[in-house]
């Protein structure tokens, strides 16, 4: 639960109990929780004019959805933020480039792939679509 | 809270200036929730589509548009980024037929007259972008924008809030707070 801490016994005896990284790392998030899920969460609260123009909140769906495709894959993103133009936006940030997934109330998911000097990539995206994360990865050169 | 400096109303029979030169600025505030800390920037997420609300160089001062006239309010805090008229790409087209172009204009209110818009035209006539083209093509638009801005004012950055208008367009230093 975010702000609560962990006794340090409890972390020993996930690590005693892990016997590979991928163990390791699954004791840990069972432990700590989804970083990104309690600030999914927080879009919820936001208010109608929340960025002091007209912005709507995130809708439940939208950030289902986000949820839905953070947890889809280990691809960590760099920033999670309701989006001024009603939705949610997650930023992808490696070696000089970005992937940004945009999620809108409206219904809309687009990926923009930059590298900051060319013309960007944008194109429509389905979260569900398996060669989406691919994408991000490749173009991130991870 | 900060009171709004008489010098952002409208005065009387004070119409709208509607010529812009490339070198003038636009501000926009931001919101403490997409400055993930102090020092931090923003990113794509807190660029908004036209029709954009903005204040203009020519008139106010970037600390004058964390005043919020509509609903009374003043974000102290907030950060404030800004670009030049010039980084408005300013035309998109879709389908190879549909020209749309972006441009401000000034839209003074009464109780902020640097108020001032960045729109959008289909043909030459104003359009809603968010029903007019589709997402991802939005999306490419304000990418283009966002890499034009620049942070005037951080975060919680303190300055004193001048008041009286700007000498001219060009943005003048920020006073220490």
């Amino acid at each position: 639960m975010p702000g609560t801490l962990i006794p340090a016994a409890d972390i020993m005896a996930a690590m005693s109990r892990a016997t590979t990284y991928e163990g390791l790392k699954a004791e840990l998030t069972a432990l700590v929780g989804d970083p990104w899920s309690a600030k999914l969460d927080s879009f919820a609260d936001l208010a109608a004019g929340w960025d002091g123009y007209k912005a709507e909140p995130p809708s439940s769906v939208v950030i289902a959805t986000a949820r839905r495709f953070l947890a889809s894959d280990e691809l960590s993103p760099t920033r999670l933020a309701p989006s001024v133009a009603v939705g949610v936006g997650i930023t992808f940030k490696r070696n000089g480039r970005k992937a940004y997934l945009e999620l809108t109330n409206a219904g809309a998911i687009s990926l923009l792939l930059s590298d900051g000097v060319n013309d960007p990539h944008t194109e429509p995206v389905k979260v569900e679509d398996p060669t989406l994360t691919t994408k991000i990865r490749e173009f991130l050169g991870e | 809270m900060s009171k709004r400096p008489k010098a952002m109303e409208r005065e009387d029979n004070e119409t709208e200036y509607p010529h812009f030169v490339a070198d003038e600025v636009l501000y926009r505030r931001v919101p403490l929730v997409l400055w993930l800390s102090k020092n931090d920037d923003i990113e794509l997420d807190a660029i908004e589509l036209p029709d954009m609300s903005v204040g203009r160089s020519r008139f106010g001062h970037p600390e004058w548009v964390r005043f919020d006239v509509v609903n009374g309010n003043h974000f102290e805090d907030w950060g404030v980024i800004g670009f030049e008229v010039r980084a408005i790409h300013p035309r998109l087209w879709v389908n190879g037929t549909d020209e749309f172009t972006f441009r401000p204009a000034h839209d003074p209110l009464d109780l902020d007259y640097p108020h001032t818009e960045v729109r959008v035209y289909l043909n030459g006539m104003q359009v809603n972008l968010a029903d007019a083209i589709p997402h991802h093509i939005q999306l490419k638009w304000r990418e283009l924008l966002f890499r034009e801005i620049r942070r005037v004012l951080r975060p919680y950055q303190e300055v004193p809030i001048r008041q009286q208008r700007p000498k001219s367009h060009h943005p003048e230093s920020i006073p220490s707070g």
